[in-house]
């Protein structure tokens, strides 16, 4: 069977349907076509009840092996070897711990089911080898490994019956010194680790047990590191996905923006525990069951003092904790690595000094020093920023004085006179208003680090109306850019507070134009936050505004309708999406060169609307407008042209051109590997791609061999 | 000053993301197995479209910046890998067949010749979608969503942006199609 028959088929069938029930088979046996069609259009009048039977009965099997799927996630083996595996004692993402019984206790390992074969199986053997190469008496020693019968890898090591560490020293009121005292066992003990090239990279209480004669036991190199491993990409992202499924509290700063990792990062997480220990808090926002704003605040927040936190078990006291050990605790926090710490001896080093009463060398940073690092770390966005709003100043004033040109237009003189004076106040209060931001001398801030970009933002936000309560303008231009800001940086919950207090107080004044424009940035912002109605709405209201005005913004009028269009196909109404960014492409064609990014964007986003209508000879011609006009030399932007062509290549496919389409996916294949890498899930994604073109032209080798890479790439990357 | 243009959007057309929607889904089903356990003493019983709807309420709640564009994007790609998961399974289990490690099953007789027939049933389900694919890739979608996602045919309306009336029509074509072609 091929698609026209396919087709046709399904066009019979409609027919079918229309003709009376009891002449149906004779309709089908009259009719001239071929007899696989035939037969089938026969057997969809017969056969359907048995059809929807099997199904149903097939539908039980799927949820039945569901189930034995999940069962297998968690059924541990009875016994191993002569041991007797009793109940389960720990779990994690990749392995289950339980306690095995024989003469002594143990405690065993396993894998869990369903990962043999992926990278977790590398990690649990990584563990095996670095656990056998250490031999330390606050590492749990490690017995025996093996295989069960099911085919799972286990670890035999030692049964500590013990507490957390945080928890130990809480529930039995731990003295400062005996809290400083351990945890240099606990420093010497990484210490170790670092001479023996392995970075634990998991430091956190629940891995750290003591029992009831004090001893202390280093648990859990599930995801350490042997220092020397080359293969540092692959292995990042696995450490992500590491520690995605633990909690992810503990995580380092470049831990979470998959940096590189050295022995750093177990001197920050040393830091997160000898802050535990000593407060029983977190120096983060952690009311918060959502990942992604912990992460957040991992990196951009400043930790909160230990003296700040509040009064609760296990908090020593701040009495204690002001000065040296603040200040030691903070060092071992620094977001930049190279700030911290250069060796966990270093740190056990200023901790003894403490406790033998010398001046310790982690210091209190300057002011000065602050705002330098402010520029430094936030390199990449803190002088777009503040660019932005040095060009605002600009701007702003600009606007002010049209505004105010028109409202005294019958009083020239007078407007002009009183516009000079007030422009100078302006001018003055806005400088203000801006090196106020920058200023660090909030009292409730204490110690605070230095200021992030994200603070700025936030201090800008906050003080916006009361800054401004008689300037409308400004109030609702700075609106506009901050909460623009925001949303390219993904936070839509501050920048649709921003953007909706802006077009409110915008709908008070009188220029249409702004506030159309203003309706353009709300829409944007909806469609980025997958809110598709809110952005329609918006998107219309703006073209409605523009329409019944005379003065002319053709580029904001082209971005309203592309807009639109693009929420209404998101939306689900493709058919009018097509109809509005038509609108779009051709006053674009009018405006914009052919080969303006502009313009190339808009085609580009056409095709994939036409694509979705099934318009594909238009869309296939115009995505291969766009991609002659962006692989010229001096335009090349590598990654639009192969996401372009992975698009084109999709379209080919579903016109059965699956060798032009190959052609395609591996040409942006190249591209993705130059960009991203080999185990990029957009690498990854694009190879299978390529496989599944190549399945269907028929070349079954080729793309088992795709598929082959792409699955290992996968595991590579970290996926199960 | 142009927004317009959703820079959060790739435009990754088809299924991808099935790589990564498999982790979380596995990780979801792991999880669910262990609460099972704990409240039936045992008893496991979920069922595909629970456990996709429990993964778009966790992954889409959660802002970790999804890889999906909107929830019909989402139901699609959740369906696609809740084929994979199964079929991966079986081919899992056949091979510890072949290798002589076949192990018990705690489910009783009845249920676990079912199962062995039934394994075999959704593998050259399995197979004739690969062919189906050729020959209308929206029929195979279809049937990734009504049958291995278990969607409504409301929810797999709005997945693949067709109406009712048309997902009622591919799902009786493509079920014809198969029975005929297993």
């Amino acid at each position: 069977m091929n698609p026209k028959q396919w087709e046709q088929f399904e066009a019979l069938y409609i027919e079918l349907h229309q003709q009376p029930e009891a002449q149906r088979q004779s309709y089908i046996v009259q009719l001239k076509i071929d007899d696989e069609v035939k037969d089938l259009l026969m057997a969809s009048l017969e056969d359907t009840d048995k059809s929807e039977q099997f199904f149903d009965s097939l539908r039980g099997v799927a949820d039945d092996i569901l189930n034995e799927k999940a069962l297998e996630f968690e059924r541990p083996p009875e016994k191993i070897g002569a041991y007797k595996i009793a109940h389960k004692i720990g779990r994690g993402g990749f392995s289950s711990v339980y306690l095995a019984t024989r003469d002594n206790d143990f405690s065993v390992k396993i894998l869990h089911r369903g990962l043999e074969g992926s990278s977790a199986l590398n990690r649990f053997y990584s563990e095996r080898s670095i656990l056998a190469s250490l031999n330390h008496p606050n590492i749990a020693t490690l017995y025996d490994g093996g295989v069960t019968d099911d085919g799972r890898p286990y670890l035999f090591m030692e049964y500590i019956d013990g507490v957390h560490i945080d928890q130990y020293c809480a529930a039995n009121n731990l003295h400062l010194e005996q809290r400083l005292h351990l945890f240099l066992l606990i420093c010497e003990t990484i210490s170790y680790a670092h001479r023996n090239l392995v970075i634990h990279r998991d430091i956190k209480p629940s891995n750290i047990l003591v029992d009831n004669n004090g001893r202390v036991k280093l648990l859990d190199f599930g995801i350490a590191k042997l220092l020397d491993n080359n293969d540092i990409e692959a292995d990042l992202h696995e450490t992500r996905l590491g520690t995605r499924v633990m909690t992810p509290m503990f995580s380092s700063p470049e831990q979470i923006r998959s940096g590189s990792i050295t022995t750093a990062s177990d001197v920050y997480q040393l830091g997160l525990l000898l802050y535990r220990m000593l407060t029983g808090g977190f120096p983060y926002n952690r009311n918060t069951t959502n990942r992604y704003d912990l992460e957040q605040s991992i990196l951009n927040d400043d930790p909160v003092l230990p003296t700040s936190q509040p009064e609760s078990e296990g908090f020593i006291g701040s009495r204690l904790l002001r000065g040296d050990l603040e200040h030691i605790i903070m060092m071992a926090l620094e977001k930049d690595p190279s700030r911290r710490y250069g060796s966990v001896s270093e740190l056990a080093d200023d901790v003894k000094r403490h406790l033998d009463g010398h001046p310790v060398k982690a210091v209190k940073p300057s002011l000065g020093y602050r705002s330098n690092r402010f520029i430094r770390r936030h390199k990449t966005w803190a002088i777009p920023t503040l660019a932005l709003i040095v060009l605002l100043l600009g701007s702003s004033i600009g606007l002010l004085y049209q505004s105010h040109i028109i409202k005294q237009e019958r009083d020239i003189a007078l407007a002009l006179e009183r516009l000079s004076s007030e422009e100078a106040a302006k001018a003055e209060e806005l400088s203000e208003y801006l090196i106020e931001l920058f200023r660090v001398n909030d009292p409730t801030r204490g110690d605070a680090q230095d200021l992030t970009a994200r603070e700025l933002l936030d201090r800008g936000a906050g003080s916006l109306s009361n800054r401004f309560p008689d300037e409308p303008e400004i109030q609702a231009l700075f609106g506009e850019t901050l909460g623009r800001i925001y949303m390219n940086i993904g936070l839509f919950d501050q920048s649709r507070e921003l953007l909706e207090n802006a077009n409110e107080i915008r709908k008070e004044l009188d220029d249409q134009v702004a506030l159309a424009r203003s309706h353009n940035y709300l829409g944007s912002m909806y469609n980025m936050s997958r809110n598709y109605l809110l952005a329609s709405e918006n998107f219309k209201n703006g073209l409605n505004l523009l329409d019944t005005n005379e003065s002319v913004d053709e580029e904001l009028y082209i971005n309203l309708l592309a807009g639109y269009a693009s929420s209404l196909r998101e939306g689900g109404s493709p058919d009018s999406a097509a109809i509005f960014m038509d609108r779009a492409y051709s006053l674009g064609n009018n405006v914009y060169e052919a080969s303006d990014r502009r313009m190339l964007r808009l085609k580009a986003e056409y095709a994939f609307i036409l694509r979705g209508l099934d318009r594909l000879d238009e869309a296939e011609e115009i995505y291969r407008e766009v991609l002659l006009a962006i692989t010229v030399p001096e335009v090349t932007d590598s990654l639009t042209a192969a996401s372009i062509m992975n698009n084109l290549a999709y379209l080919l496919r579903l016109r059965e051109r699956y060798d032009e389409a190959a052609d395609l996916y591996r040409v942006s294949l190249a591209l993705h590997e130059g960009i991203y890498g080999n185990n990029h899930p957009q690498t990854i994604m694009i190879n299978n791609n390529l496989a599944n073109a190549y399945n269907v032209t028929g070349a079954y080798d080729t793309a088992d061999s795709l598929f082959l890479e792409s699955l290992s790439r996968f595991h590579v990357s970290g996926g199960t | 000053m142009t927004d317009s243009t959703n820079k959060n959007h790739p435009r990754n057309e088809s299924y991808h993301g099935v790589d990564e929607l498999l982790p979380e889904m596995y990780d979801i089903l792991r999880s669910k197995a262990h609460l099972h356990r704990m409240k039936l003493g045992g008893e496991i019983t979920l069922n595909t479209t629970e456990v996709v709807h429990e993964a778009y309420e966790k992954l889409v709640n959660g802002k970790d910046k999804p890889f999906w564009n909107d929830r019909a994007h989402f139901l699609r790609i959740a369906a696609r890998t809740m084929r994979f998961i199964l079929i991966d399974y079986i081919r899992t289990r056949d091979r510890d067949k072949r290798g002589g490690k076949l192990k018990d099953l705690t489910l009783n007789e009845t249920s676990g010749q079912h199962l062995v027939a039934g394994n075999e049933s959704l593998f050259s389900l399995h197979e004739a979608l690969g062919k189906l694919e050729a020959i209308s890739p929206r029929h195979v979608a279809v049937v990734e969503c009504r049958f291995f996602a278990g969607y409504s045919i409301e929810e797999t309306s709005e997945a693949l942006n067709i109406s009712p009336a048309t997902v009622k029509r591919d799902w009786t074509l493509a079920r014809t199609w198969l029975y005929k072609n297993l």
